[in-house]
């Protein structure tokens, strides 16, 4: 690949495309609603609770809960014919990881998941 | 090639970043909030801009102008184009001298959007 020897801190295009996805997901003001509501109960919420929490209707949550689950960001629990959903505390802790990796912070260690040297 | 003189300038200073927004609670975020928040997230849902984020957040003193990005797939009108966008999405502010625009991380905007998720760990 096309190393680059001056920082080895700058986030590599792998990554970058990673985070770019992780980041669309986010960037929506009724996402981050959702998301801040979820890690704010810290618990897991039915859509009703949820529609009942926000601005918007039922499928417009159920939509971007969707998305948000795509990423991980939430996780759902099926129960019986309804769906439940609570905020991946996984997620939380690598997401500011993931901006200390932007900014190229050395301080941070980043959770590694590929494994590049093999 | 560019001249690579080694300059002693001291790095972003994270310490420094007042978070802008209020801490995490059961409060709904305001729309206002929300909003800004997405953009911010948005200009950082292109892989492209996301490098040339990480480049100026890297770059000696903390700040970079597009005289000093190259090497990142694009040209530099393009590069240009993305400075911008970071910067309308307030991630980056930004000052004329001579004839470029220098780029720099806007503290207040990460601590921000870190602080958003982070406080619901705890």
């Amino acid at each position: 690949m096309n190393q680059s020897n001056c920082t080895s801190t700058v986030v590599d295009a792998e990554t970058a495309e990673l985070y770019a996805s992780l980041f669309k997901a986010l960037a929506d003001p009724t996402r981050i609603q959702l998301l801040h509501l979820l890690a704010a109960e810290g618990r897991p919420m039915s859509v009703g609770e949820i529609v009942g929490r926000s601005p918007v209707g039922q499928s417009t949550v159920s939509h971007h809960l969707k998305v948000l689950a795509e990423v991980r960001f939430v996780l759902p629990e099926k129960q019986g014919t309804s769906t439940r959903y609570q905020v991946n505390r996984a997620c939380l802790t690598v997401f500011p990881a993931a901006v200390a990796a932007i900014l190229a912070e050395p301080r941070t260690e980043l959770p590694r998941e590929d494994d590049r040297g093999r | 090639m560019s001249n690579l003189e080694v300059v002693n300038l001291p790095l972003l200073e994270p310490e420094a970043a007042a978070p802008c927004c209020p801490p995490l609670t059961s409060a709904p975020l305001s729309e206002e909030d929300s909003a800004r928040m997405a953009a911010m997230f948005k200009a950082l849902s292109d892989p492209v801009r996301l490098r040339l984020f990480s480049r100026v957040a890297s770059h000696e003193g903390g700040e970079a102008c597009v005289c000093d990005i190259q090497d990142v797939g694009v040209s530099q009108p393009t590069v240009s184009h993305h400075l911008k966008k970071l910067r309308e999405a307030g991630l980056l502010t930004s000052e004329r001298r001579g004839t470029w625009v220098y780029y720099r991380v806007a503290p207040s905007a990460l601590a921000a959007m870190a602080g958003m998720l982070t406080a619901a760990t705890d």
